[in-house]
């Protein structure tokens, strides 16, 4: 008897890009097509079951065991960094954590910095490690405006084409990390489950053991 | 008004839940005094040297009257360390105990921070005689539990010390390299040796895969690399299997197993099974615990069986007439 493969993916971008991956690979992904309102997908031949939920409830689900494997952003892995194994580059959804800001921004200024961000783990980590510190904003979206309306002195966000920056009237002063889609596992599940290393190396074998850089 | 809340990971147990864990705690007490295991008991609450020279953020802390750091015990093993270390208590001794463990998990993920734990530690015995014991009854204490699918996996300290020890890291290098031997990543082991290149690299990057069933895990090892220390550990990994080929069923091997505490020396083991997703047995050789006490090396072998996870494994198999 063969085990089930019970998948989390993140809505929205990632799960297309997953999609299209599981697809290359050789699996008839067609009844994901039309998904209507429904979050949990079983492939007709039940070997597998796919999840559709928000991107750090993903480590939620590998962490309890009730997925085996979950595709998310390395954005969210880094808020949420324990209780799976990252095993995998998938080098899509590349994009980059910076650190932006306007053009009165001095990143030398004496002064303590405002930093406004949806990702406070990352920003704090990444101040820290220069050795300054920073007080941060913890702010839910459309962090561009915070040091636009002066409400921080700089943003640490997600980069990806820079456009969303530019259209507010921010540049890039430093980058933080590159930042792509990851497979995580778990790992009770890896060693339980004989059909996950296979899958995994399947997978592997498309999308290679390499990082592609992001430009 | 706090009166009617938990604190966050908390749990009352009632019931079939409260009367079972109760059971499973006292049928492995019971058959590890049986077998001739000091019970101990030590404290809930110590002074936070005792389990690690900085304060950790997964440990409860408090201050005391005094204004002394105190932590929550996270682990007994560390007591009993303490115990050997600042008491008449002769060696060699074998002790067993069981009770509760406190870590401070991250918050709002549903996991529990408080757990109950039972175990034995050998002490000062011959190294193979207390393995091969320690072994024997950690099987006896998961079938007097009730679970019945569950693999022993294996592994050696030594195999990953000698490649960080070779590969002399920078200490920011090597908690990257530990992290990422830790998550199995296929995609960062193999960039790692780009950079760090030696002659470990196919053995590193072939860590993810070294896993499964033992005689085939150490075959492939050996394909890997000619280095003598680490075919030395390997041997000792397999002469240690193959000695339990006849008490266990299932045995299989981890070489990319990180040591969880620091003071694990040479074989470690894991015990695994389904329905529950980390680890619920998990032990090994660990003979510089004493060092930390300021005592003499003495040779150790332990293990901790987390009774929580034993009742999640178990509790669909469980009757119980009178409650949920």
């Amino acid at each position: 008897m063969t085990e089930q493969i019970t998948i989390a993916l993140t809505k929205g971008r990632i799960e297309k890009d997953a999609v299209k991956l599981l697809e290359k690979a050789g699996f008839d992904m067609s009844f994901m097509a039309d998904k209507g309102r429904n979050l949990i997908f079983e492939s007709p031949d039940k070997k597998f079951r796919f999840l559709l939920v928000k991107a750090p409830d993903v480590t939620t689900y590998v962490r309890h065991g009730v997925a085996d494997i979950g595709v998310v952003g390395k954005d969210v892995l880094m808020e949420h960094p324990t209780g799976y194994l990252e095993m995998l580059d998938l080098n899509f959804g590349l994009c980059k954590f910076s650190v932006a800001s306007t053009d009165s921004y001095d990143p030398n200024d004496h002064k303590r910095k405002l930093i406004a961000t949806k990702y406070p783990t990352v920003a704090t980590d990444f101040f820290n490690k220069k050795g300054e510190d920073v007080e941060i904003i913890s702010i839910q979206g459309s962090v561009e405006i915070a040091p636009v309306i002066g409400l921080a002195d700089a943003i640490v966000d997600i980069v990806e084409t820079g456009n969303t920056l530019v259209a507010n009237g921010l540049k890039v002063y430093e980058d933080i990390c590159r930042i792509s889609a990851r497979m995580i596992v778990n790992k009770a599940a890896l060693k339980n489950n004989p059909e996950l290393l296979p899958f995994i190396r399947k997978i592997e074998s498309i999308v290679g053991n390499e990082e592609v850089p992001f430009q | 008004m706090k009166k009617t809340t938990l604190p966050i990971g908390m749990h009352d147990k009632l019931f079939k839940r409260a009367r079972a864990m109760y059971t499973i705690e006292r049928d492995i007490s019971d058959l590890l005094m049986n077998k001739g295991f000091n019970r101990i008991e030590t404290p809930t609450l110590e002074h936070f040297q005792v389990f690690g020279d900085e304060v950790s953020a997964n440990n409860y802390n408090l201050f005391d009257k005094k204004g002394e750091l105190l932590s929550l015990r996270p682990d007994i093993t560390s007591q009993i360390g303490r115990v050997i270390a600042s008491t008449q208590v002769q060696t060699p001794i074998k002790f067993s105990y069981s009770g509760k463990v406190f870590n401070y998990n991250e918050e709002m993920r549903g996991l529990s921070n408080e757990h109950t734990q039972a175990g034995i530690e050998i002490i000062g015995f011959p190294v193979q005689d207390a393995l091969q014991e320690a072994i024997e009854t950690a099987k006896s204490a998961l079938d007097v539990s009730g679970v019945k699918n569950y693999q022993f996996e294996f592994s050696h300290a030594s195999v990953l010390k000698i490649i960080f020890e070779e590969l002399n890291l920078s200490e920011k290098d090597a908690q990257d390299l530990a992290v990422l031997i830790r998550d199995k990543s296929i995609t960062g082991l193999n960039e790692f040796t780009k950079v760090h290149s030696s002659e470990f690299d196919e053995l590193i990057k072939n860590l993810p895969f070294l896993f499964g069933q033992a005689s085939l895990v150490l075959e492939k090892a050996r394909s890997l690399t000619d280095n003598e220390d680490v075919l030395t550990a390997l041997a000792s990994l397999e002469e240690l299997t193959k000695s339990l080929e006849n008490i266990l069923d299932n045995i299989t091997i981890d070489l990319a197993q990180l040591s969880t505490m620091p003071y694990y020396t040479g074989i470690m083991f894991k015990v695994f099974g389904d329905k529950v997703p980390d680890a619920f047995v998990s032990g090994g050789r660990y003979d510089k615990l004493f060092e930390r006490f300021g005592a003499d090396q003495l040779t150790a072998v332990g293990w901790a069986i987390d009774i929580d996870s034993i009742y999640r494994a178990i509790h669909d198999d469980i009757v119980f007439e009178g409650g949920a």
